[in-house]
């Protein structure tokens, strides 16, 4: 008999790998369409240099930096949910590692390539390799981030072997191509029980590493800006700052790509409210956090009255950038809160408006973090006060970077299953597996 | 020897750093090369070798 892992929601699972409908190309003829004049814009600014976005002296970081931190911060959602989740023993957790993990894999090349693009010129990246120096964080950066990518593909790609061997064995009236491509990415896999016990042993060490390097990851992103001596961004609370919002719009990100493919897939017993729940409980502990660490950051700024740091902090509470600040704070704490609280329970469109408010109040909060600084730096008068408002390229390449992102999301559910069969199976060869992950035996449905 | 300006001269000089990354990438490279093997090894070796062994084929 073949051995195989039983689960009983295999075909509703493997259905969206079937077919690629008509709406499919359309919405990625869209999507293409935008990334390309993403790419037009960049070929134009590769051209005329960096001259022709928004950012000017001393305004050298702008949006370009602020999409860097923010799809590094959306990438933690898949380390979180998969890692972190799965050192504590939260079961709960398996039908939704994958689309979390997706995230992380594919928010990940925009985030790095941001940098890149706010080079100027690519090749420049050459540099750091062969004149680098180790004193710059920028070197930190490159080697957390670097690591950090490779480890999530590695992560993401084993757990995705048994379920590319399934796809290998069930999907036999794909496309030739198709199939050839899961026979070498199954590489010869054949659900013998000790492969998935040297699997899970794996992935269980793996999952120690990825929560570290998450860690490490958003330190070192924001030691980009706490290690210059500018106001509003030496301080040693940045790093824990930057990494709890990470973490929160990562889980915000996870919630409104379940919910998109729970109805999109009609998944709706697989990915189960319960799941929802459990992820409502962790997005209020972490908007709580956030907001204090946002209390704690400009308190510890603010109390001590210097003029550079004040100059800094008055435009964010009631100068130029007053109506970002308080819009961000509303719509990252405010409204979800109170969403969360008063009507997320079992409500699967509020817990997507709000964690639609915290992705975009999260974007916000890292233009506010860079921008206010860059245009009134230390040394005022020496450097001269700065203005910035992002130009047209800065904004296509925006646009196209967020295109991108869910070009290769939709791209990839079409051609995976985007619920891990054998994470969620009854049944694994070899052993008995009964993961909770039915509303009825889930610890989240009795929320 | 003197560890400090050892220290100082790795932080502050150009080129060592660009050695790291490439030393920090390649040998998460190498261990996941060998990870991966590990893994799917085990079950090459148990794989049917005759066609009445194969599985059978449960096209859905």
């Amino acid at each position: 008999m073949k051995m195989e892992p039983k689960n009983q929601y295999t075909q509703k699972i493997l259905a969206p790998v079937r077919r690629v409908s008509t709406g499919d190309y359309l919405l990625w003829g869209v999507l293409l369409a935008l990334l390309l004049a993403g790419l037009g814009a960049w070929t134009w600014q590769f051209i005329e240099g960096l001259g022709i976005t928004g950012m000017n002296r001393p305004v050298y970081w702008g949006v370009y930096i602020t999409n860097f931190v923010f799809f590094i911060g959306l990438a933690h959602s898949g380390t979180f949910i998969s890692a972190i989740l799965r050192i504590a023993g939260q079961s709960w957790r398996a039908p939704l590692t994958r689309a979390a993990e997706a995230i992380t894999l594919f928010s990940l090349p925009f985030g790095a390539g941001s940098i890149i693009i706010d080079m100027g010129h690519p090749e420049r990246i050459l540099n750091l390799l062969f004149y680098g120096r180790y004193q710059s964080p920028i070197m930190w950066d490159v080697t957390a981030v670097s690591l950090y990518m490779l480890s999530s593909i590695v992560f993401f790609y084993f757990s995705l072997i048994p379920d590319i061997a399934m796809c290998r064995d069930r999907l036999t009236n794909v496309p030739r191509w198709q199939h050839r491509m899961y026979e070498i990415l199954a590489l010869g896999w054949n659900h013998s029980p000790e492969q998935y016990h040297r699997l899970e042993k794996v992935l269980d060490g793996m999952a120690v590493f990825m929560t570290m390097l998450v860690v490490t990851v958003h330190t070192v992103v924001s030691w980009l800006f706490g290690m210059t001596v500018q106001p509003g961004w030496h301080t040693a609370l940045i790093g824990p700052f930057f990494l709890l919002g990470a973490i929160l719009s990562g889980t915000a990100a996870v919630v409104i790509v379940l919910a998109v493919l729970r109805k999109v897939y009609k998944l709706e017993k697989v990915l189960h409210i319960g799941l929802f729940n459990s992820l409502r409980k962790l997005l209020i502990t972490f908007v709580l956090g956030w907001f204090y660490m946002m209390i704690a950051e400009h308190l510890t700024i603010g109390y001590s009255s210097m003029t550079e740091e004040l100059i800094v902090l008055t435009d964010k509470f009631s100068g130029t950038y007053a109506l970002i600040f308080w819009g961000m704070a509303t719509f990252v704490f405010g409204i979800p809160l109170l969403v969360f609280i008063f009507k997320g329970k079992n409500h699967i469109g509020w817990m997507v408006f709000a964690s639609v408010l915290i992705n975009i109040g999260m974007w916000m909060e890292r233009y506010i973090v860079i921008i206010p600084t860059e245009v009134s730096p230390r040394m005022l008068p020496v450097m001269g006060q700065g203005s910035y408002l992002p130009a047209l390229p800065e904004i296509l390449i925006t646009i196209a970077c967020f295109a991108g992102l869910i070009l290769l999301y939709a791209v990839f559910t079409r051609f995976f299953p985007i619920v891990p069969i054998w994470e969620t199976a009854q049944e694994l060869p070899g052993q008995v597996h009964i993961p909770e992950t039915s509303p009825a035996t889930s610890p989240a449905a009795s929320d | 020897m003197d560890i400090g300006a050892l220290v100082h001269t790795f932080f502050d000089n150009a080129g060592p750093g660009g050695v790291v990354v490439l030393l920090v990438i390649g040998g998460a490279c190498t261990t996941y090369y060998f990870l991966t093997r590990w893994i799917v090894s085990v079950g090459k070796k148990n794989e049917p070798t005759t066609p009445e062994e194969q599985p059978v084929s449960t096209n859905a």
